[in-house]
């Protein structure tokens, strides 16, 4: 951007974005949604849509299948809202109700054809699922922009660039891997803290 | 005599695992690597979350489906 003072054109950084640390919790969420609040309920959706709708692809059902899944799910938590066991363990709920659903639907659409069609099951056809589910825990608890900037970088499939994070999360280009490094190694330790 | 070095920094691990360095200094890394079992465990580390991103990308719902949006009513 520039400007003009005193008629000197002066090279001048972009504003600063207000950084994503700054992000409510999902308690906070939570408690703001059990209290009707829209907002709160539309920021939830958009920090886990993309959790849920993975979940319920990678658990067998299809892009369509998996979209619908997702709006039970969500229904589903609009509805046990006031039922939460721990709010610090939303991704976990999130993810289980979204791979019963898509095995409910499996085992649902699996009625309409011929028994002999019908494949065996694995007895678990998802074996790292305890991993996934450990992950996306310390991440939502992690939360903010280190977990912002963990899953753009290891989890989006689109793979932005560091350029584009920098832009995205108003850092210098440069302090993105370090940053990263940090927040992978809190991680981690986070992980190891609450498995002891 | 020889003096054993300390682990690379995790973030330098986390490098060397992503593919951001140099040929000489991820060679480097590579014997500091081999030479230590905290770095291994490091990386192995490294390796898993990296492999549970692979595993279960987050992709976007695609945009023609019904948004999913609902207002919670307070209660």
């Amino acid at each position: 951007m520039t400007t003009t003072v005193e008629g000197v054109t002066q090279l001048r950084p972009p504003a600063p974005r207000p950084l994503a640390t700054a992000q409510p919790s999902d308690g906070e969420l939570l408690a703001r949604c059990r209290r009707g609040d829209g907002s709160a309920w539309d920021l939830l959706v958009k920090r886990y849509e993309r959790l849920v709708y993975a979940v319920a692809l990678r658990n067998g059902v299809d892009a369509e299948d998996a979209a619908d899944i997702t709006q039970t799910v969500f229904v589903a938590l609009l509805d046990a809202l006031h039922r939460l066991e721990d709010d610090t363990k939303l991704a976990s709920w999130l993810m289980t109700v979204a791979r019963r659903q898509a095995w409910r639907l499996r085992s649902t659409s699996r009625r309409t054809v011929p028994l002999e069609q019908i494949a065996e099951p694995a007895a678990d056809p998802y074996p790292d699922w305890e991993t996934q589910v450990v992950l996306h825990d310390a991440l939502t608890a992690l939360g903010g922009t280190c977990r912002e900037l963990l899953l753009a970088l290891y989890f989006d499939p689109d793979e932005p660039s560091y350029a584009e994070l920098a832009e995205r999360f108003g850092r210098a280009i440069g302090g993105i891997g370090p940053m990263r490094g940090r927040c992978l190694e809190r991680l981690r330790s986070m992980i190891a803290e609450d498995s002891r | 005599m020889t003096t054993r070095s300390t682990p690379p920094r995790f973030t330098t691990l986390l490098d060397w695992v992503d593919g951001r360095l140099d040929a000489d200094t991820a060679a480097e890394v590579a014997d500091q690597v081999a030479a230590s079992d905290e770095a291994q465990e490091t990386v192995e580390w490294i390796e898993e979350f990296r492999a549970a991103g692979a595993a279960m990308p987050l992709a976007a719902k695609p945009s023609a489906t019904r948004p999913v949006s609902s207002t919670p009513e307070a209660m």
